[in-house]
């Protein structure tokens, strides 16, 4: 490493010899830097701190993100808007520190703390925007690397730009290369998520219909009958899951027979609604929660407060 | 929404293997129907979940030990243009 001194010179004839009174001494370029990050590397390694067994795994879609840095910076603006671009019900707790200066190790030591002990986030970010080595210092230092460490929820660290790389990285479960990047990892995006309900909409409905041509193939024809009235009717709606849920409350009578009601069916699966439908002397089928109960109409009596 | 949020993983898990039976097991037609309707349910509830856009950033402060506030944060405040200044 190289350094600039700043001293007295003195020569001494007799014996030949220099003699330097240094004043002040400072590192050239990054070379102290350098030295005291490898320094506390090998420490860590050595402890086994850096293995990557120790990384923990995000949680896939967290309710709250603890945020850990300045409150004016624009490593909070990046986190905050790819976070609610993906996923906008996520909440975002900030737990505001310094992120330089000769107090932000100990800034960020505390929020740290504060996030763990309040324990409403699933997942923290640590972050910064860009800086000077000296700038993104406190991310180097041995006190965070130990609070990162000893952290009970997964840490993901994006600390200055792409090429900067901290002792913080080193040590927290996720490394992203910037801000937002961190953003990215914590949360899924709401449109893959939204694609995967799709595809299991469509396998449930496609694993139904299995279960209906199977009790076919084995003579149970009535109820599959009834089963693919009740399939075709969720067919006709969009494939959109957002338009699954309205889809989907086609079968919600389901859940009421559970509570007792019976759903009058004819044998070409059409559901028997009014008193015009039901034939003294003609059979039907009356689908109740456990079976199917083979009818007939005897008499049929209008109801005398009947209102529309 | 933050049970919704926390279900979320677990509604996927079970949506897979309510779909999983359906696929595999020889199940009585009620039984099936019974299956499917548990699954339209998670379906809903997933759904939901997807369509909600209430994420709110709040700040995180200990007024004593132990103590929190929850002060809001508006997008105005989130930033002052610069990289952060710390000091």
């Amino acid at each position: 490493m190289e350094v600039t001194a700043l001293g007295r010179l003195t020569l001494y004839p007799a014996g030949g010899k220099y003699q330097l009174v240094v004043r002040q001494i400072e590192a050239v370029g990054e070379g102290l830097w350098r030295l005291a990050f490898e320094r506390l590397r090998g420490l860590l390694a050595s402890e086994g701190a850096l293995d990557p067994d120790r990384k923990r795994r995000l949680p896939a879609v967290p309710a709250t993100v603890g945020v850990v840095t300045s409150r004016t910076g624009a490593a909070l603006r990046d986190v905050v808007s790819v976070v609610h671009r993906r996923a906008p019900w996520t909440r975002i707790l900030l737990s505001d520190c310094r992120v330089q200066g000769k107090d932000a190790a100990p800034e960020i030591v505390a929020a740290l703390d504060r996030i763990v002990r309040h324990g409403g986030s699933d997942v923290i970010v640590l972050t910064r925007g860009g800086g000077s080595v000296e700038d993104l210092w406190a991310f180097n230092e041995e006190s965070v690397a130990r609070a990162v460490l000893a952290c009970p929820i997964p840490v993901v660290s994006a600390v200055g730009h792409e090429i900067d790389v901290t002792i913080a990285d080193l040590v927290a479960d996720f490394r992203a290369a910037t801000p937002s990047a961190a953003g990215e990892a914590v949360v899924p995006d709401a449109r893959e998520l939204r694609r995967e309900l799709e595809a299991t909409v469509e396998r449930l409905t496609g694993s139904l219909r299995g279960v209906v041509e199977r009790g076919r193939r084995t003579g149970r024809d009535r109820a599959g009958q009834i089963t693919r009235a009740m399939r075709e009717s969720l067919s006709e709606r969009d494939r959109a899951v957002s338009g699954a849920s309205t889809r989907l409350d086609i079968l919600s009578p389901l859940a009421t027979l559970e509570r007792g009601y019976a759903v009058p069916l004819a044998d070409d699966g059409t559901v028997l609604r009014r008193a015009s439908m039901f034939k003294p002397g003609s059979p039907y089928d009356l689908r109740i929660a456990d079976a199917i109960v083979r009818s007939v109409t005897d008499e049929v009596r209008g109801l005398p407060e009947r209102r529309e | 929404m933050t049970d919704d949020v926390r279900s979320f993983e677990a509604t996927m898990a079970e949506l897979e293997s309510i779909a999983g039976s359906l696929e595999g097991e020889d199940l009585e037609l009620d039984e099936a129907l019974a299956l499917f309707e548990r699954g339209v349910r998670r379906l809903r509830e997933a759904a939901r979940l997807l369509d909600a856009a209430n994420g709110r950033v709040e700040e995180l402060i200990e007024e004593a030990e132990g103590y929190w506030e929850l002060h809001p944060v508006r997008a105005e405040e989130e930033v002052d243009g610069e990289a952060p200044t710390g000091e």
